[in-house]
């Protein structure tokens, strides 16, 4: 599989290899069985390796940024890829797994990649807290760990490398699924861009006040560095996913000055492709009509693409609109199809400090899959492994069978760590495989709390990590009908779930001091209770006679104790 | 214990020396013992007394002095604050959906079902059914889908009659809300069959089929054709109350965006009768419902998920109001559960309400309970034969235990045909049963007040005629001897 | 002796039949009967690890003591142990041996535990044994007790003025089980069993008064705090073993460090209370039993009351089941002293 990938990058970087510095834009618009529409940005640089024959080392940026890029060639980065996601990705209602941009990560923030290492761990480490909190720089403040335990180290295989082998390469993976981090934000990543927003697609993106307005953005960069054989390339994405069923219903029909408010912008001068591509689904007709459709298969159905090249003269200051034939209401469909893999997680059980997550896996194909699960959990969420156990809908007997193996990463609590955990699993066809793992929080400390303790914390998505896709062939031989499926034939490979927000239980904040002293109270008593008792001496006190129903004298042995007693008040003074 | 043991020899028995220490130590003693026995002798005076406060206590608890101001703790809830956004085109929609509503009234659940399910799939929600009930899922666009708000309307309304204008409001809902991205919760829309059993089969489903936590919901009871007031009733299973915020926020809500005014348990406060009754009046209804456990609306189910939760009920009049006032109150509501970043924590858990905008809270009406508790424990520190009064007690710890995994209580009866004890070990028994009677209440009572109250009154009169009685019999068989 | 002996027959059944029911299953989780130490989940999971293979300290919620790895935590263990610690009990008694056994067996404490299978049920028993054996035997169980749970090393003073050959055992048994765990198990169950005692380094809410003290407290002062707590439980040693014959000593250490050790259970409040009732002469003269017994009952229905309030519904607040286990402690060193 990953030999296919790079034959697929072959074509690609050998096109850019004959022009070592390029550009080149993309605008895809997917629409969604459930009246929605994904909007896809895609900007790629292709840049050529920094390294030149002079014994100075220079950095040549012509339309790379050197904001981002040399942090990375300082840092020995082989690739990163940065991905921020807010809203949520319906994989009922869309009818995709994920959304259009493989590469998008689970919710809230994610920096990952790969560091070219030379056996120094500790170097290794350094260099990728460095880059981080240069990204950080960057993009906003908190993308960086923080603390050196919220680091994983372990997810290797789930994002293999597309250059170079993981043998010479150490991967890093830091998520942040907090609410809203750095997503709120377009300057950054448009910064990034060489046309900076104000020409070509990235100006259509650059109108915050519309794009977020709308449900699910997936912002990203993606870079891979140049080495000595290949050029570098990095990717930027932006896609978000617009309704466009208006408020009081009506038909879907939309163009691009409907979405973004103006028709196609002014071309950036150094693009050396820009293109629109929609995803053509039933029923849909155009305006221009594309001059170039073909078939693709895209995420394991084979679909009609149509492209118009907005370089073209004629093309600059137009709109192009979109309508379905004969539809005047959208009527939302009743049922909807789902994706051949889709992945749910919840927490069954919550108590405070207890509770199960139990993950969903929905396999509608008609084969079954081979997968790796892997979660990553904070340092005071400790899984039962013991207690991991698997079953498929519909039946209570235990599939154990279906768990291959597993890889546990345990936090070392009470120092910041992740825990991480790998499962291989075996996706049965036609059915739903239920993944329970009982889980315990332990107990924070005072000063290990956030700020709004009452709220709970966020955990990262699971990922699962499809094994046995087949990847999207570039061209295939005509003859194959629009709309065929085939649930392996996808280059996506990672499917995410949703955040879950855990509940922690919370100490009294105000607390302290009246802690300390009730308890040292009550540690104080004890020890003057025993000191009194232990250092006491004894002796016999007579009662006046007559005392109305008191005891008296010495010959009952209970007056015995109460005489000594009084006795022992007045001894226990003088010792 | 430790004073018994030492390794020198214990004093001698005649080596008294009579210093000045000695003579005040002894008259110390002495004192002590009168004083103790003064005490012992008069328990049921101190009894009574401790009783007659704490029940003249309860009786205050409707007198203003007791009562504080109600406020909205949760700075982030900023209720009435929010342009409202449902206008009569909803209004409208909900009389469609009425309508339709109306013809299936009767249907059986899956046509009822099916019926729901379709309508909120038109309006571009997911939607489906458990068992016993419908849901749909409302993912607004910039939600992240880690938090959920929960509305509902049952079938039938706590009058036992249908609350179809209940579901009509939650389905014009679910059409209204799709769409607006100002909504950071997730929604979920949930029409349970009957009164309380549809929406508990939905909680028991709830976590397996979505992610989002839940703190906040609303049930929405509508029987009537309009309403004058509305009610607001809070009381969940087993007594259990929702964080006073909710309960605050619908009342300001109401009162300033909705443009309703507010009752609670739609006990009539408007007449300007005493206070003092109508705050009595207000604290029996409320008793009325946690002392038995019984929720006072299909809200009261969720409260056992850690949900926060009242029942709007939509007082049945010819009265002003309809769709619309409802509409804009649930829609001002949603908006300031909406705000919150936080479980609700800030304000009261325990309390009492006597009128709406007032609450007592825990320090003024839980010494009541305690000094009831304490009225009890106090007769039980008699206990001569504390084993055998144990041991007398364990049948009556078995016969409670069955009759709870029965879940009857009518195993008591078995009680009646059992051996009692006699002499020294019945009245241990009944002193240590007094103990644990005495330990309950207290400690009932922060969790449940009105059913420690209760548990309080049934016992402490009972208490005192056994105690009495055989007090009496002991008496009796003493002076035979 | 037959008496005594039917009793031990009546205990060992009811905890049998029990474990039929679904009680236990209620029980195991519940933090006032088992902590991390001592929880049957936690023991699950270590042997779990062990068995794939990997080091069961390395995943951080196991912290038994190695030994624990060997047992079958099957609920016939436990009821064995309490089976034990009763006829050791017996055999501590001079007299009225048949109720000290139902005192032990019937405690409320000490069953519920044993339902639970809370490894303090075993703890219990091989800290009894410990007390009951004489000369070199009371030593090795010491050691063995000391390997469990670390407080039982304080005991090694009165043991040593009971009997001299005690203490050498005691020294052989503890540094070769030491010496055998490393060989077997290498270097990290110190840090996870005993250092986790030291150091409080889990705070899962229990009944003692050093979990929310420790929550609470702000790093600057921990090593301070630490340092006095334990002390606390070190500096009676002495002053009782002076004071004190030696099985009087030992009963009121016991009872002191039930109470104030860092991951106490009602457990060990069964173990003491078990010894107590050895001691005939003791009991006559406690000062206030009945007041004692009131406040458990209080402590006994406000404790998990109070934890599920506060973890279960969430309407309840840390502080209440904080002050509880502060009533219970100050009630334990009240009839301690």
């Amino acid at each position: 599989m990953r030999i296919l990938l790079l034959a697929s990058l072959v074509p690609a970087l050998a096109a850019a290899l004959s022009t070592s510095n390029s550009f080149h834009e993309a605008l895809t618009l997917h629409p969604l069985p459930d009246g929605k529409l994904s909007v896809l940005f895609e900007f790629t640089t292709y840049f050529a390796s920094a390294s030149t024959g002079s014994s100075l080392r220079q950095s040549h940026h012509y339309l790379t940024p050197p904001s981002l890029l040399l942090p990375l060639e300082h840092n020995n980065i082989s690739e990163l890829t940065v991905s921020f996601v807010a809203g949520q990705w319906d994989q009922r209602r869309s009818g995709e797994a994920g959304p259009l941009h493989y590469e998008s990560g689970g919710g809230g923030g994610e920096v990952r990649g790969w560091l070219r290492s030379n056996g120094d761990k500790a170097e290794s480490d350094r260099a990728w807290t460095a880059v981080t909190h240069a990204l950080g720089g960057l993009f906003c403040a908190g993308l960086g760990p923080s603390d050196e335990g919220d680091i994983v180290r372990s997810f290797g295989d789930i994002y293999p490398p597309h250059r170079g082998s993981p043998s010479n390469l150490t991967h890093y993976l830091l998520p942040h699924p907090f609410l809203h981090l750095c997503t709120e934000n377009l300057t950054p990543f448009l910064s990034l861009l060489p046309s900076k927003g104000l020409s070509g697609l990235s100006s259509l993106l650059a109108q915050p006040g519309t794009v977020f307005s709308w449900g699910f953005k997936s912002e990203g960069i993606e870079v891979i560095m140049p080495d000595e054989t290949s050029p570098g390339r990095w990717r930027g994405w932006w896609e978000g996913v617009v309704d466009l069923v208006p408020e009081r219903g009506g038909s879907r029909a939309f163009s691009l000055e409907r979405i973004f408010g103006r028709g196609i912008p002014r071309p950036f001068p150094e693009a050396e492709t820009s293109v629109l591509r929609l995803m053509v689904s039933e029923g849909m007709s155009m305006e221009p009509e594309a001059p170039k459709r073909e078939g693709k298969w895209i995420d394991g159905r084979y679909r009609e693409v149509a492209e118009w090249d907005l370089l073209e003269p004629g093309m600059q200051g137009r709109d192009v609109r979109f309508w379905w034939d004969g539809e005047r209401d959208f009527v939302h469909p009743r049922t909807l199809r789902p994706p051949s893999i889709s992945v749910l997680r919840t927490v069954t059980a919550p108590h405070a400090s207890d509770g199960t997550f139990t993950i969903r896996f929905s396999n509608a194909g008609s084969e079954s899959r081979r997968a790796v699960y892997s979660e990553v959990w904070p340092w005071w969420v400790k899984g039962w492994i013991s207690e991991i156990s698997l079953r498929v809908d519909g039946s209570d007997e235990s599939r154990d069978d279906l768990l291959d193996s597993m890889s546990y990463h345990p936090s070392t609590p009470p120092t910041p760590s992740t825990t991480s955990l790998h499962l291989f699993l075996t996706l049965p066809a036609q059915s739903t495989l239920v993944v329970s793992i009982p889980f315990t929080k332990l107990t924070l400390k005072y000063t290990e709390h956030r700020p709004d303790a009452e709220r709970g914390v966020e955990i990262p998505s699971g990922i699962l990590n499809l094994l046995d896709t087949i990847g999207e062939p570039e061209s295939v031989s005509s003859d194959v009908p629009l709309g065929v499926e085939n649930a392996r034939q996808t280059a996506r490979r990672r499917i995410y779930t949703n955040r879950l927000l855990l509940d922690v239980p919370t100490p009294d904040f105000s607390m302290p001091y009246n802690v300390i002293i009730m308890s040292s109270t009550v540690m104080a008593v004890f020890f003057g209770l025993m000191q009194g008792a232990l250092t006491r001496k004894w002796g016999w006190v007579e009662l006046p006679k007559g005392e109305g129903r008191g005891k008296q004298g010495e010959d009952e042995p209970k007056a015995g104790v109460s005489v000594v007693e009084g006795g022992a008040q007045l001894a226990g003074s003088s010792s | 214990m430790l004073r018994r043991f030492r390794r020198a020899q214990p004093p001698e028995l005649t080596s008294i020396n009579y210093t000045p220490e000695h003579v005040a130590l002894a008259k110390t003693i002495a004192r002590r013992r009168r004083i103790v026995s003064a005490i012992a002798r008069s328990i049921p005076l101190i009894r009574l007394l401790l009783v007659s406060v704490g029940i003249s206590w309860l009786l205050a608890l409707p007198y203003e002095g007791l009562w504080k101001e109600t406020y909205v703790d949760e700075h982030a809830i900023q209720p009435a604050q929010v342009t409202m956004y449902f206008d009569w085109a909803n209004v409208h929609r909900a009389d469609r959906y009425l309508d339709e509503l109306e013809r299936i009234a009767n249907a059986t659940f899956e046509e009822r079902s099916s019926y729901t399910a379709s309508t909120f799939a038109d309006a571009g929600l997911s939607s489906g059914n458990t068992s016993h009930a419908t849901f749909a899922h409302v993912a607004p666009p910039r939600s992240a889908g880690t938090e959920t708000i929960l509305v509902s309307a049952n079938w039938i309304s706590r009058d036992g009659g249908p609350n179809l204008r209940g579901v009509a409001m939650l389905l014009a809902l679910g059409d209204f809300l799709r769409g607006q991205n100002h909504w950071a919760f997730d929604f979920v829309l949930v029409v349970g069959d009957s009164y309380l059993t549809g929406l508990e089969d939905f909680m028991r489903n709830y976590h397996s089929l979505f992610p989002g936590v839940l703190w906040t919901a609303l049930n929405i009871d509508y029987p009537g054709h309009s309403f004058s007031h509305l009610g607001l009733f809070y009381e969940g299973v087993n007594g259990r109350l929702p964080n006073q915020d909710v309960v605050n926020t619908v009342a300001h809500v109401a009162r300033y965006a909705g443009g309703s005014p507010i009752r609670y348990h739609d006990v009539d406060a408007d007449q300007a009768r005493s206070g003092y009754l109508v705050a009595a009046k207000h604290l029996l209804a409320h008793f009325s419902f946690a002392a038995l456990g019984r929720p006072s609306g299909a809200h009261g189910v969720l409260a056992r998920h850690r949900i926060d939760a009242v029942t709007l009920y939509c007082s049945p009049a010819e009265g002003p109001h309809g769709f619309h006032t409802l509409g804009r109150t649930l829609e001002s509501t949603l908006r300031s559960y909406n705000n919150l970043l936080e479980r609700l924590h800030a304000s009261y858990f325990f309390y009492l309400l006597p009128r709406p905008d007032r609450f007592i809270p825990v320090g003024h009406y839980l010494p009541a309970a305690v000094l009831l508790g304490a009225s009890i424990t106090i007769g039980g520190f008699d206990c001569q034969e504390p084993l055998a009064g144990l041991l007398w007690l364990v049948p009556a710890f078995v016969i409670g235990y069955i009759g709870w995994i029965l879940q009857t209580p009518l195993v008591s009866l078995v009680a009646l045909v059992l051996p009692r004890p006699q002499g020294n070990a019945r009245h241990s028994m009944s002193a240590l049963a007094h103990l644990l009677y005495g330990a309950l209440i207290p400690t009932l009572a922060m969790v449940n007040f009105p059913q420690a109250i209760l548990l309080a009154t049934i016992g402490s009169p009972g208490t005192d005629i056994i105690d009495s009685a055989s007090w009496r019999a002991e008496g009796t068989v003493v002076r035979d001897r | 002796m037959t008496s005594s002996g039917l009793v031990l027959i009546a205990g060992v059944v009811l905890r049998l039949t029990l474990f039929a029911t679904s009680i236990p299953a209620l029980l195991e989780r519940r933090p006032e009967l088992s902590t991390p130490l001592t929880s049957v989940r936690s023991l699950k999971e270590g042997q779990f690890i062990l068995a794939q293979g990997s080091d069961p300290y390395a995943g951080g919620v196991f912290h038994h003591s190695p030994l624990y790895l060997l047992l079958p935590a099957v609920p016939l263990v436990y009821t064995l142990a309490d089976a034990v610690a009763a006829a050791t009990l017996c055999k501590i008694a001079k007299e009225r041996k048949a109720l000290v056994a139902a005192v032990y067996l019937f405690n409320p404490y000490a069953l519920l535990s044993c339902l639970a299978r809370s490894t303090t049920t075993i703890d219990n028993a091989v800290l009894i044994a410990a007390i009951g054996a004489a000369g070199p035997l009371s030593g090795a169980m010491l050691a063995v007790a000391s390997h469990l749970s670390l407080y039982p090393v304080l005991l090694v003073a009165p043991f040593a003025v009971r009997s001299r050959w005690s203490l050498l055992a005691f020294a052989v048994s503890f540094s070769g089980m030491t010496a055998l765990n490393t060989v077997i198990f290498g270097h990290s169950w110190m840090r996870a069993s005993w250092g986790v005692i030291l150091t409080v380094s889990d705070l899962t809410p229990n009944v003692g008064m050093w979990w929310y003290f420790f929550t609470e407290m702000f790093e600057h002062f921990r090593s301070f705090f630490l340092g006095v707590f334990q002390l606390h439980n070190v500096i009676y040693v002495v002053p009782l073993c002076l004071r004190l014959e030696p099985h009087i000593a030992i009963l009121v250490l016991v009872a002191v460090f039930s109470t104030w050790k860092s991951y106490p259970t009602l457990g060990d409040a069964a173990a003491w209370a078990g010894l107590l009732a050895c001691y005939p002469d003791v009991v006559k003269h406690l000062r206030h039993p009945l007041f004692t017994l009131t406040v458990h009952l209080y402590t006994f229905i406000l404790l998990p009351l109070l934890h599920s309030l506060w973890l279960l519904t969430g309407t309840g607040n840390a502080n209440f089941f904080y002050a509880a286990t502060m009533v219970h402690g100050l009630n334990s060193s009240l009839a301690v002293t």
